[in-house]
């Protein structure tokens, strides 16, 4: 199994957690030079604003609602992210830091370790992270890398999931296969997605159910291939391995491709 | 009477969870306790260089360094201008010092137990305790683990300075 860690709105949570007073307003950080917004809290997005919205262009509903506004502040986000990437490293056994607000570790193995299930790991992954840096996250968990960054997405916009996605079972899979848009699934671009939209290929359920064929055919040779192998549950990518491990503990070696049982 | 916070990197340093980590903050320790008088031939060879974050802190990845504004904590020895090392993974007692936020803003204060009622109680006789009548509106961000605490006015006053 793999897992997706990803931080909430992340360069927002970090401005939260030194003005406490922001929490439950709505907040939003901008670009370099204050051009476009980068990060927007809940409140924010419920406003309409949209990523990369130009600063300009939004001052006036900015202002109309009192939204916090915040420059972006990179040391303070590197310094937090440096601290939940430290954290992760030492709960599993191989963490591939993917940017600065998300990671995917591997847990392959870890069943036998944890006293209960992943998800109940996945729920005290949460709860630490939230400890020891104010940071909250959602965590997706599944057999592929593409289906751990499913998962992660479908945590972070179904709140009654409380934060963990595990797909474990093929019943649950497919449910979340058929919970997402083609064009949300990692690895497929608005370019693949228009074609597949043409083709009738609408959700990852359907993409999922393609042949291998068809992949190698229309969405790049091997590369759709194993993007399409992978939504079926079949593991073809381990963790990138890194120049500079982020930690002691975290090498990251690619384990083998492996089958989902 | 409040406190602002800034994380490590607002003042310009970083805590770091030991050697892994880039610029740990290394001072050279002494293995022999400092004697007024003639220094002893010994101190030249000074033992390994520590990383301070390693050698004080519980966790140092978790915790954050925190600016002082207000002398309600004066009896305690926690002044203004003084920077205050927060931990949040610690899980807060009675009479630990801690960082409490109160109505969206952050204070430090001492967090004592009375027969059965939590206060958050300064430690200068000039401002009241606050009685938490409330535990989901009164919430501890971290424990105070260290002051630092500057007896000679240099760096810090002058990083202060620059941050107003």
């Amino acid at each position: 199994m793999f897992a997706l860690v990803d931080c909430n709105n992340f360069y927002v949570s970090c401005e939260r957690v030194f003005q406490p007073r922001l929490e439950g307003q709505p907040v939003v950080v901008l670009s370099n030079n204050d051009g476009c917004l980068i990060s927007r809290s809940a409140e924010a997005k419920a406003l309409g604003l949209q990523m990369g919205d130009p600063y300009f262009k939004v001052k006036p509903l900015l202002e109309e609602h009192k939204v916090a506004v915040f420059s972006s502040n990179y040391a303070l986000y590197g310094d937090m992210s440096r601290r939940v990437m430290w954290y992760l490293s030492q709960v599993a056994p191989a963490v591939e830091v993917y940017s600065i607000d998300e990671a995917f570790l591997d847990l392959h193995g870890m069943e036998r370790f944890v006293v209960s299930s992943l998800d109940t790991f996945a729920r005290q992954v949460r709860t630490n992270v939230l400890a020891r840096t104010g940071i909250p996250t959602c965590v997706g968990i599944a057999p592929t890398k593409t289906l751990a960054k499913l998962a992660n997405r479908l945590a972070k916009k179904n709140p009654e999931l409380g934060g963990v996605c595990y797909l474990d079972t093929a019943v649950r899979r497919q449910w979340a296969l058929e919970q997402v848009a083609v064009e949300d699934v990692w690895g497929i671009g608005r370019q693949y997605a228009q074609k597949l939209a043409a083709a009738g290929i609408t959700t990852a359920a359907q993409l999922a159910a393609c042949s291998e064929a068809y992949a190698r055919k229309h969405l790049g040779g091997v590369v759709g291939a194993r993007l399409v192998r992978e939504l079926q549950g079949f593991s073809c990518q381990g963790l990138a391995p890194v120049r500079t491990a982020p930690c002691r503990g975290a090498a990251c070696v690619a384990p083998a491709p492996s089958a989902a049982h | 009477m409040w406190t602002r916070l800034l994380s490590a990197t607002h003042a310009q340093r970083r805590i770091n969870p030991g050697s892994r980590f880039p610029n740990p903050f290394l001072l050279p320790l002494f293995s022999c306790s400092v004697a007024a008088g003639y220094p002893s031939p010994a101190s030249d060879h000074q033992e390994d260089l520590f990383d301070l974050n390693r050698l004080l802190l519980r966790h140092p990845d978790a915790t954050y360094l925190v600016r002082v504004s207000g002398e309600s904590m004066k009896d305690a020895e926690i002044h203004e201008g003084d920077l205050l090392a927060v931990d949040k993974q610690m899980e807060a007692d009675h009479n630990h010092i801690v960082v409490a936020v109160v109505d969206g803003e952050c204070t430090v204060k001492r967090l004592v137990c009375e027969h059965g009622t939590w206060w958050l109680k300064p430690e200068n006789p000039d401002y009241k305790p606050w009685e938490i009548h409330d535990a989901g509106a009164v919430k501890i961000w971290g424990v105070v683990t260290h002051v630092l605490h500057e007896l000679v006015p240099g760096k810090l006053a002058a990083l202060l300075r620059t941050r107003d």
